[in-house]
């Protein structure tokens, strides 16, 4: 896993189409599917919930590429960043103040899954929701009346809530490693530039690098190396200091045969 | 090739004698080896010292006895750098 993923959403893969479908429920969720997908932008702000995990997520996206999101509530603190400017995708840890760079896929984003969620349904080609589909009639939560669907597949099952403007706006999964969703403000079409997602590392962020990750647990650059003598094969001793002597470097190399 | 003002050590972990000659004189290497020897032994400490997890790692020392480099695996570029601010071509 890399080390940004851990807050990434999520994810539930995709059963094969039922036998027997519920017209309503196909309905809810195909109105759905179709405005995610003939949206040219999106934005919104929303909870993800999962065991004691509570995270609050903003996102903002265009197509082909852009896309901007922010999660926090991250155990430890700081916010992590997701960022396409459209050639560049930044995964940035604000706790960590450092971020990774790679090149931008010409569409869509990576790592998504098969979650049915906003942000998935946005980006994914794939169907918004599989599985035994079936209305479950309408409910009321925080004072807003969804229609609720039951989906339920070979990875348990889910319950989808779409509001009144036909868009999914909460999804929650049951058990114990039960997760719930919920995206309660959002806009389709905003009217968003691909300025809007044009971002610099703050100052003080540094690039991850993974060299310098494997590098940590040695001594320090400016530090004083620890002195030694060892014996050697043919009888007798190394030093660090007396082969130093009178030399401007030394190159100390630690390894194994096997 | 060793430029001059450079010396270039070696501490080897866990092998036998016989097995570090023997690789020394089919190489046709020169270059002291230090035997830090395998873990329990009073010597192994160095590594832990030094920071050593993963083989190989290097280190650039600098005059005064000061890190000047060091990396986890082989960094040729990085270790010729830093010899170069060193003075060492």
């Amino acid at each position: 896993m890399r080390w940004w993923a851990a807050a990434a959403l999520p994810v539930l893969a995709l059963a094969p189409p039922p036998a027997g479908a519920d017209d309503k429920a196909d309905a809810l969720v195909k109105r759905a599917q179709e405005a995610y997908r003939s949206a040219k932008s999106l934005e919104g702000e929303g909870t993800v919930k999962a065991g004691p995990l509570s995270l609050a997520v903003q996102f903002k996206y265009l197509r082909p590429n852009y896309a901007h999101i922010r999660i926090s509530g991250i155990p430890g603190g700081g916010d992590q960043l997701l960022i396409s400017d459209g050639k560049s995708l930044f995964m940035v840890q604000s706790r960590e103040k450092q971020y990774q760079k790679q090149a931008a896929p010409a569409e869509g984003l990576p790592m998504l899954g098969s979650s049915p969620d906003p942000i998935t349904a946005f980006w994914s080609t794939g169907p918004l929701a599989g599985g035994d589909l079936k209305h479950a009639g309408t409910k009321e939560v925080g004072g807003r009346s969804y229609e609720v669907v039951e989906a339920s597949g070979p990875h348990g099952k889910r319950t989808l809530y779409f509001g009144a403007s036909g868009l999914l706006e909460g999804q929650e999964s049951g058990g114990p490693s039960g997760q719930a969703i919920w995206v309660k403000e959002q806009k389709l079409d905003p009217d968003l530039a691909p300025s809007a997602f044009a971002y610099t590392p703050p100052a003080g962020v540094k690039e991850f690098d993974p060299n310098e990750a494997m590098n940590r647990s040695l001594v320090p650059v400016g530090r004083q190396a620890p002195g030694f003598t060892l014996p050697t094969p043919a009888g007798g001793q190394l030093s660090l200091n007396s082969m130093l002597k009178g030399r401007k470097a030394l190159v100390l190399n630690f390894w194994f045969y096997g | 090739m060793k430029p001059k003002g450079l010396e270039m050590i070696t501490v080897n972990s866990g092998d036998s004698k016989q097995t570090i000659t023997g690789y020394w004189s089919k190489e046709k290497f020169t270059m002291p080896v230090g035997m830090g020897g395998s873990q329990g032994s009073s010597t192994y400490a160095i590594f832990a010292k030094f920071g050593v997890q993963a083989f190989p790692t290097n280190y650039v020392i600098d005059a005064n006895g000061r890190v000047a480099w060091r990396s986890v695996g082989f960094d040729e570029a990085g270790l010729r750098a830093a010899l170069k601010k060193l003075g060492v071509q």
